[in-house]
């Protein structure tokens, strides 16, 4: 108990350390904004930036934009979710399946989102259901390889034992490669959830029309750079609490994973 | 009664690029029900491969396996198989007693009202009764090694296979175990097919002891084991008989060592 005490305290500690660097790092850019006047169109000062941010925050825009961004990367992440662990979970646990499939998988996985866009635009047209589609592709590919490790290193002596106990096909998936798998699962979700983010904003950018990306080229175009730079930071604070949420989630559902290793190492 | 009769038994394994290698040449046994047989012979000669086969969980390549007169083709119930590597069989989600009831929740015939009565019952004659909420991490390994004996029994099978399951531990704990494992044995009357390379605990655990030999191995003799039970760590190990069986099976097997090194 008390040693847990202290590691957490610990780490309160080094967390503290390390936001008061981030601390440290916007006031002496703040400084520098003061100093060097060129500099401060393309760099505004952190001041006009907050303030900025404040504004829109306030008009309801940001909040806005942050909540289609975030409905259009979570739309792509949950079909890509639902596809992919399923599939990965049966090839890995069949073994002709996994050999018929191999090759696709090898083939299909490097190709980039963006080079799926144009196959996308014309089959799907220009549309939320292809960039929730293309976010998808991209989110798709470190959830499948990530359950398909996932069953394949599974402990030939965990299956082994089950067997013993008279557990059988469906039996031995659901009380075993499930659970086994499910470490990860998660970590390829996590994987995917940051994915999800970068495309969503990707196609925004690319596209126009709404979310954070739209905000980010909207106002570089109306060079209204302190607006243009509150929409980036407001991609940062999704991406970290997505990233947050997820390690909570995480936490709860996957404990005896993180403890047994803690105490094997 | 006969429980278990090993007939012919052989086992080749598929090497990529080479002949097959033949682990159990002809291995032929049987085992009574109530009995208490171990299985003794080098590291690599076939032990875990014999028991796996008995167990249903390898195909064979010749010969027969009869349980209670009825051929063995997947993995019956009147059999537990507590393996040699024992800590990788816990599950690492499930507590210690959800871990024991794990063998159970998959036989119908087992109430659901029973499943934790019965698991604490065994936790508490393997002596792990305070360590039911506890993750199997979380214990040493003569304490997993027992978790895995409680799960065995606890699903109620007639004959218990266990592969050097002492083999880890030290030799207080492991004289621990040997007699908390002969009392579990006598208390649910089970009948047990140990492996062990370890002469001296066959000869004090056992009512007869298998010797094999290196591959592909043969059964090289079958010793009875005339030492009156209960058996005592360390009168029963002066017993002179069982010196003279020490010695028995210990000639045994360095003749068949040394014959079996000419090519
Ligand atoms: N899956 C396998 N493929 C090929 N050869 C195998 C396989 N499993 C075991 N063998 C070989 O079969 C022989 C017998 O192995 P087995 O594990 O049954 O020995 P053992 O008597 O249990 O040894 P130990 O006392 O060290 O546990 C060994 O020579 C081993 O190399
Ligand atoms: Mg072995």
């Amino acid at each position: 108990m008390s040693t847990s005490g202290w590691s957490a305290f610990a780490a309160r500690q080094s967390r503290l350390s390390g936001f008061l660097f981030v601390l440290l790092l916007l006031a002496g850019w703040e400084i520098v904004t003061y100093l060097v006047e060129d500099v401060a169109f393309y760099i505004p000062a952190v001041s006009s930036m907050l303030q900025a941010f404040g504004e829109m925050t306030w008009s309801g825009e940001l909040p806005y934009h942050t909540v289609v961004t975030l409905i259009r990367l979570l739309l792509g992440f949950a079909l890509s979710l639902v596809a992919a662990i399923p599939c990965g979970l049966l090839i890995g646990h069949s073994r002709p399946l996994f050999e018929v499939s191999e090759p696709l998988v090898e083939l299909l996985r490097p190709v980039p989102a963006i080079a799926i866009m144009p196959i996308a635009i014309l089959v799907l047209g220009i549309n939320v259901r292809m960039q929730v589609f293309v976010i998808a592709w991209a989110s798709f590919w470190p959830i499948l390889l990530n359950a398909l490790d996932g069953v394949r290193g599974i402990d030939p002596i965990l299956m082994d034992t089950a067997r013993t106990y008279g557990y059988q096909r469906f039996g031995l998936f659901r009380r075993i490669v499930l659970f086994s798998a499910l470490p990860y699962i998660m970590a390829g979700l996590r994987l995917s959830l940051t994915i999800s983010l970068i495309l969503a904003i990707f196609v925004e950018i690319f596209m126009g029309g709404s979310g954070l990306g739209f905000l980010i080229v909207d106002y570089r175009s109306a060079l209204r750079i302190p607006e243009m730079y509150a929409a980036i930071i407001m991609v940062a604070v999704l991406g970290y609490l997505l990233n947050a949420a997820f390690v909570l989630l995480e936490g709860r559902l996957i404990r005896w994973h993180h403890m047994s290793h803690a105490s094997a190492g | 009664m006969e429980a278990l009769r090993i007939q012919h038994l052989q086992k080749s394994y598929d090497v990529p690029n080479r002949e097959s290698f033949a682990a159990l040449g002809d291995v032929t046994f049987e085992v009574r029900k109530g009995e208490f047989v171990s299985i003794v012979g080098p590291s690599g000669c076939g032990k875990t491969t014999l028991l796996t086969c008995i167990a249903g969980l390898r195909s064979r390549s010749g010969g027969q396996i009869l349980l209670y007169g009825k051929e063995v083709t997947q993995p019956p119930r009147e059999m537990a198989l507590i393996f040699q590597e024992y800590g990788r069989t816990l599950l690492p989600w499930k507590t210690v007693l959800d871990n024991v009831i794990f063998g159970m929740e998959n036989r119908p015939e087992i109430k659901r009202s029973e499943h934790r009565p019965r698991g604490r019952e065994v936790l508490n004659d393997v002596g792990l009764s305070s360590f039911e909420h506890v993750y199997p991490w979380q214990l040493s390994g003569g304490q997993q090694q027992r978790v895995a004996i409680a799960r065995g029994l606890a699903n109620g099978p007639d004959i218990l296979l266990m592969d050097e399951p002492f083999a880890s531990v030290d030799a207080q704990t492991r004289a621990e175990l040997e007699d908390l494992l002969l009392r579990v044995w006598q208390k649910f009357s089970r009948t047990i097919l140990f492996v062990t390379h370890d002469i001296d605990e066959a000869i004090y655990l056992s009512d007869r002891v298998i010797v094999l030999c290196q591959n592909p191995s043969v059964v090289l003799d079958t010793i009875a084991i005339e030492i009156e039970r209960p058996r005592e760590q360390i009168s029963s190990r002066e017993h002179p008989r069982f010196l003279h069986y020490r010695r028995y099976i210990h000639k045994l097997l360095q003749r068949s060592t040394d014959t079996g090194t000419a090519p």
